[in-house]
């Protein structure tokens, strides 16, 4: 029945028989039928237009040493303690990131896939990040984001697949997933001349406190952060953010870490959680 | 008058339409797709391709050349290879220990050459997205079973196959035309299709049903020993197994990545196929894929090189030999000490959690077997079984 509309309509053979009236009828027939279509194509059209009120963020991620970008592996740099280290990879989450604006309110993401960032110094597309979120035009004063997991998204088997799923933080440990791995290798700057250096996993997440071999208490070492940027948001805009990690500061400020005190594995271990903890106060910088 | 005028050209058209077909046979592709059935705690992401999911018919037809020594052809002293010659269901698709063809820890191939490295076994090969082969040679997603597969068969420490004779003997035998029919839609016979099939296949060789898994799912329960092992597995200041070989958040027991573990002194670093020989990264120098560890009670022999038979020397290198080198994995963390150092007991404890990721069901899962000594295909489809 939908054709024979279009028939009749189309066909030039036939329009000469047909009445003026019965023409007038199949165009509107015709024209109604294709409305709805119409409508939808116009609505799609609209929504694939930026919204003049509205703009957006994407981020990337860098890692720095003392604001040099970092290099791997090979080059050997001084942390606050006098200790040489080399950094072999780092991985971490960022987790419910929002932009706070001049008059103090939070934009949360709203996208649920948007809650958990992961960064990973070995995989390049993890260091671009396009949110997709639609921020309404303004200035906006701080980004705001946990570094790490909190305690309602840090929930074991939320990732299934690596390399999120490589971060997991075991059971006996308090689960859920490593906020941060930072792999590398140390020394004493004394021993430069043997060549021979000790592994380190700078591994932060949930620290424990034990008696005897029991882990009797878990605790969260998340850390909310702020970052100052004053953006003022145009509509249609989609600003770059860069999140950079600055190595050096985790190892110095306000405690300036030792490994020959903490030694290479710190997993089991919350007074290094903590300060790990506190010393990411000074690790992350918007440019 | 108009309506008989359209009716008799739709007539019309109808019976041209059914003349096109007179005197040749229905010809329907319809493959039986399926997807991987796994638990929800395995991976959401597998390395199945989108120009080769699986099917019904695709398994079947690769199944039947995993199985079939004809693929190698017959060689120099009646020599002859096929992929489970070397893959074993009854040693989770490794060699064994009593494998005839394993010389010092590596494979003759059909010609007698010995192969690069130990074996790895075929078990979840599906869920790898990271790196196929010991080297990662072949790195996913530029590289995946199919083309891993291919080089097998061309290897000159392997199949030493070239496609042309490959394809030719293949399409001469008279059951499979209609076995790639089925599975691809048309009798012609070609190397990818040949890769493609047995990709298919490998792929289904899924382990899901260890005690372990069967933990997981609230099934069962571990032994005080077990889990006292678990345990020593997933903590630092224990095994410290789990960065590299997983364990609940990451149940396949490997994570795929390329490290140096510690097995030899850098002076030792002399395979000329490690990952250095990929990259040519000093880095990477004396650096391997780490495996899997399910059903590691069947895979010996184990290391790239196929040095243990056992896996109490395998716990007792990561206990107490563990070597130094520049470049050694920063994920172990005891070098300075030689290794983690467990005592007696607790060796035996990580022993016995390790038995638990043995997979009993699919060392004998009928749907994995020989083909050609089953005879008949089982009944079941492949996916129920996986």
């Amino acid at each position: 029945m939908q054709w024979t509309g279009r028939r009749e309509g189309g066909c030039k053979g036939d329009a000469g028989a047909a009445s003026f009236l019965e023409m007038v009828m199949i165009h509107i027939r015709f024209s109604f039928r294709r409305l709805p279509a119409l409508l939808l194509l116009s609505w799609a059209m609209q929504s694939c237009q930026p919204d003049p009120m509205e703009g957006g963020f994407n981020f990337n991620f860098s890692f720095s040493f003392e604001g040099e970008p970092l290099r791997y592996d090979s080059v050997v740099y001084t942390i606050a303690s006098g200790n040489q280290i080399r950094v072999g990879n780092i991985q971490y989450f960022i987790s419910d990131v929002a932009l706070v604006d001049n008059a103090g309110n939070r934009h949360r993401f709203q996208d649920s896939a948007n809650r958990i960032h992961y960064v990973d110094s070995d995989i390049p597309e993890t260091l671009r990040w396009e949110t997709g979120e639609a921020f309404e035009t303004g200035v906006y004063e701080y980004v705001e984001f946990t570094y790490g997991l909190d305690s309602v998204l840090n929930r074991s088997h939320v990732f299934r697949d690596p390399p999120e799923s490589g971060m997991f933080w075991p059971e006996a440990l308090g689960g859920g997933y490593h906020y941060m791995k930072l792999n590398g290798y140390w020394r004493n700057a004394e021993d430069s001349l043997s060549g021979r250096w000790e592994t380190f996993g700078f591994h932060a997440g949930i620290g424990q406190t034990w008696q005897g071999g029991t882990a009797v208490a878990f605790h969260q070492n998340y850390r909310r952060l702020i970052d100052t940027v004053r953006i003022f948001l145009t509509g249609g805009e989609i600003r770059e953010l860069t999140l950079d990690m600055d190595v050096a500061e985790w190892f110095c400020n306000p405690h300036v870490w030792d490994f020959n005190y903490f030694g290479g594995a710190v997993m089991q271990d919350q007074e290094a959680q903590q300060a790990i903890r506190d010393n990411a106060s000074g690790v992350f910088s918007i440019q | 008058m108009r309506h008989i005028f359209l009716n008799l050209i739709a007539l019309c058209w109808v019976a041209a339409l059914a003349s096109c077909g007179q005197g040749q046979p229905e010809h329907v592709f319809e493959p039986s797709y399926f997807d991987l059935e796994k638990p929800d705690y395995f991976p959401s992401q597998t390395n199945v391709p989108d120009n080769n999911r699986l099917s019904t018919q695709g398994v079947r037809l690769g199944r039947y050349l995993f199985y079939d020594i004809r693929l190698s052809g017959r060689h120099e002293g009646d020599s002859m290879l096929s992929c489970a010659t070397c893959h074993r269901q009854e040693h989770s698709f490794e060699s064994g220990l009593d494998n005839p063809r394993l010389v010092d820890g590596r494979m003759q191939g059909v010609t007698g050459a010995l192969t690069a490295h130990n074996m790895l076994p075929l078990v979840n090969v599906a869920y790898n997205t990271k790196a196929f082969g010991w080297n990662g040679a072949s790195e996913y997603p530029e590289e995946n079973l199919e083309q891993l597969i291919q080089r097998t068969l061309l290897d000159s420490t392997e199949f030493a196959g070239n496609a042309g004779s490959i394809v030719q003997r293949i399409a001469s035998i008279p059951m499979y035309p209609p076995l790639f029919e089925e599975a691809f839609g048309s009798e012609t016979v070609s190397m990818d299709r040949i890769c493609s099939a047995i990709a298919q296949f490998v792929r289904t060789l899924v382990s899901n049903d260890s005690k372990f898994d069967r933990y997981m799912r609230g099934e069962a329960q571990l032994t005080e020993e077990e889990m006292r092992g678990y345990v020593l597995f997933t903590t630092e200041e224990g095994a410290d197994c789990f960065h590299c070989h997983g364990g609940s958040g990451n149940v396949l027991f490997s994570t795929y990545d390329i490290l140096v573990n510690g097995l030899d002194p850098e002076e030792f670093f002399t395979d000329a196929h490690d990952r250095y020989s990929v990259t040519g990264n000093v880095v990477d120098r004396g650096a391997y894929r780490v495996p899997t560890l399910r059903n590691i009670e069947y895979t010996a022999p184990y290391m790239h090189d196929g040095r243990f038979s056992t896996l109490d020397e395998v716990i007792d290198q990561y206990s107490e030999n563990v070597y130094y080198s520049p470049y050694i994995s920063p994920l172990m963390h005891h070098v300075q000490d030689g290794g983690v150092q467990l005592t007696p007991e607790e060796k035996s404890c990580l022993k016995a959690f390790l038995l638990t990721l043995s997979d009993e069901g699919f060392l004998s899962n009928p749907n994995y077997s020989d083909p050609f000594v089953q005879d008949t295909m089982p009944a079941t489809d492949p996916a129920s079984g996986v």
